[in-house]
């Protein structure tokens, strides 16, 4: 399982103080986006390890988090954390603010190590030089906004959900469990709990569209 | 250059949500990923359910990491470069070509498949697909033939690849992904022209013994 990643919590090395400090960033959650993009570049153009050490601090701690909340113990979660964040130390270069914010890349990540390590079977994605890859036709006028910019509005949209649709979303996203599985689990009808992830996509979709915000 | 069409059968928000989570069986993910490669339409929609899932990960409690495992790593980060990129599978060689997820697993070629023979027309080669509860499989439709009607213990999802056939829900061709729901009925027919090939997810069957078993059609097997 950790054959990528072979130096692990147990080898009790110290580690390099990050040489700068950035600012903490306990700011709105727009500019927290912004604020970690930027040092996503920093890490991207100029291997910034201060600028690492200020996404590893806000950002691991979530991974960690979200690989427990799927039911991985504390270490084992630990150690994938680690994995993860290596990756996003190496493939920093590929991070692109236009197709998605830093939050959300690394939530891919976290999620495709999962995958892997507890199933040993890759997540199926997308590769864009694919060659039977189809291409979106005609770029036409974009109405959408940058998608590094759809998590703060993403936040604010959900918060304002039912909370039924929220937790559906929680569920699916936190438990493992496909739409069907959670109907069967919670006993709703499978029909119930279509409608209402159709109707929270459906709110939430208006975040992803320009306007003011 | 012939005009590409995009697919006109899409998976329901539902099962793009159960992708994008990593809340899917892995043969199904399979057979969504092949629509993806196929419909920047759905390849879009996943990245906007992507980023909810980013959305919501950022809200999670925070779960301190120790300051041992923080330093390890740190102490790493100029360990070598990243490893090669995976070799890439060679693409099948003769046939139509195959999302890069599918290749992998098809590997030598179509022709290298172990298929086996359901009916004159019709034939299926199984595909191993790691960790799955459900079973993929490649059927391969001579043009024109119909499959008979059945139905469905558990669902199905369809994928096209070539060809292309027509049952209730309208003409599926190349990159469309027909979904069907545990209990539908449906009787496609391959259209004519090409061999019609799709990638076909779904319930490993329950076996059934006894007398009456042989005479059951081919295709619950
Ligand atoms: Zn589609």
């Amino acid at each position: 399982m950790t054959a990528a990643f072979a130096c692990g919590a147990a080898s009790g090395l110290v580690g390099r103080a990050p040489h700068r400090q950035y600012r903490r960033m306990e700011r709105r959650p727009g500019e927290v986006g912004e604020e970690l993009a930027a040092l996503m570049e920093a890490v991207a153009l100029r291997r910034d390890r201060a600028a690492f050490a200020a996404l590893f601090d806000r950002l691991a701690p979530r991974v960690k988090s979200y690989l427990m909340r799927l039911g991985l113990d504390a270490a084992v979660a630990e150690e994938l954390t680690q994995e993860v964040m290596l990756i996003v130390w190496r493939r920093a270069a590929s991070f692109d603010p236009r197709l998605a914010g830093v939050s959300t890349w690394v939530f891919t990540i976290a999620r495709n190590k999962r995958i892997d390590a507890l199933r040993r079977a890759a997540h199926p994605e997308i590769e864009r030089d694919d060659p039977a890859l189809v291409p979106a036709p005609e770029a036409a006028p974009d109405e959408r906004t940058e998608a590094g910019q759809w998590e703060r509005r993403l936040a604010a949209a959900i918060a304002e959900l039912p909370r039924e649709q929220a937790s559906l979303l929680r569920q699916s996203f936190f438990d493992d469990r496909s739409h069907s599985e959670i109907a069967r689990s919670s006993g709703l009808p499978l029909g119930t709990v279509k409608s209402r992830l159709r109707l929270a996509m459906a709110r939430l979709r208006q975040a992803f569209k320009d306007g003011p915000r | 250059m012939t005009r590409i069409s995009l697919p006109t059968h899409h998976p329901a928000e539902e099962h793009l949500l159960d992708y994008a989570a990593g809340a899917i069986d892995p043969a199904a993910a399979l057979a969504t990923a092949t629509h993806l490669t196929f419909c920047p339409a759905c390849r879009d929609r996943v990245a906007e359910l992507e980023a909810i899932g980013g959305a919501l990960f950022d809200e999670l409690p925070p779960a301190p990491v120790s300051a041992g495992a923080r330093a390890a790593l740190f102490d790493h980060l100029d360990d070598g470069i990243d490893p090669q990129p995976e070799a890439r599978p060679p693409l099948p060689n003769g046939g139509p070509l195959l999302p890069r997820p599918l290749a992998a697993l098809v590997g030598g070629g179509l022709e290298s498949l172990p298929w086996r023979r359901l009916a004159w027309n019709v034939e299926e080669a199984a595909l191993p697909v790691a960790a799955a509860a459900m079973r993929a499989r490649l059927m391969r439709i001579k043009p024109g033939a119909a499959i008979p009607r059945h139905r469905h213990g558990g669902s199905e999802m369809v994928a096209v690849l070539a060809g292309g056939f027509v049952d209730a829900f309208g003409e599926h061709r190349r990159g469309d992904l027909a979904v069907h729901e545990q209990d539908s009925d449906h009787q496609p027919v391959a259209q004519a022209g090409e061999d019609c090939l799709c990638l076909v997810v779904d319930e490993a069957p329950v076996r059934l013994t006894g007398f009456f078993a042989r005479w059951l059609n081919p295709f619950l097997r």
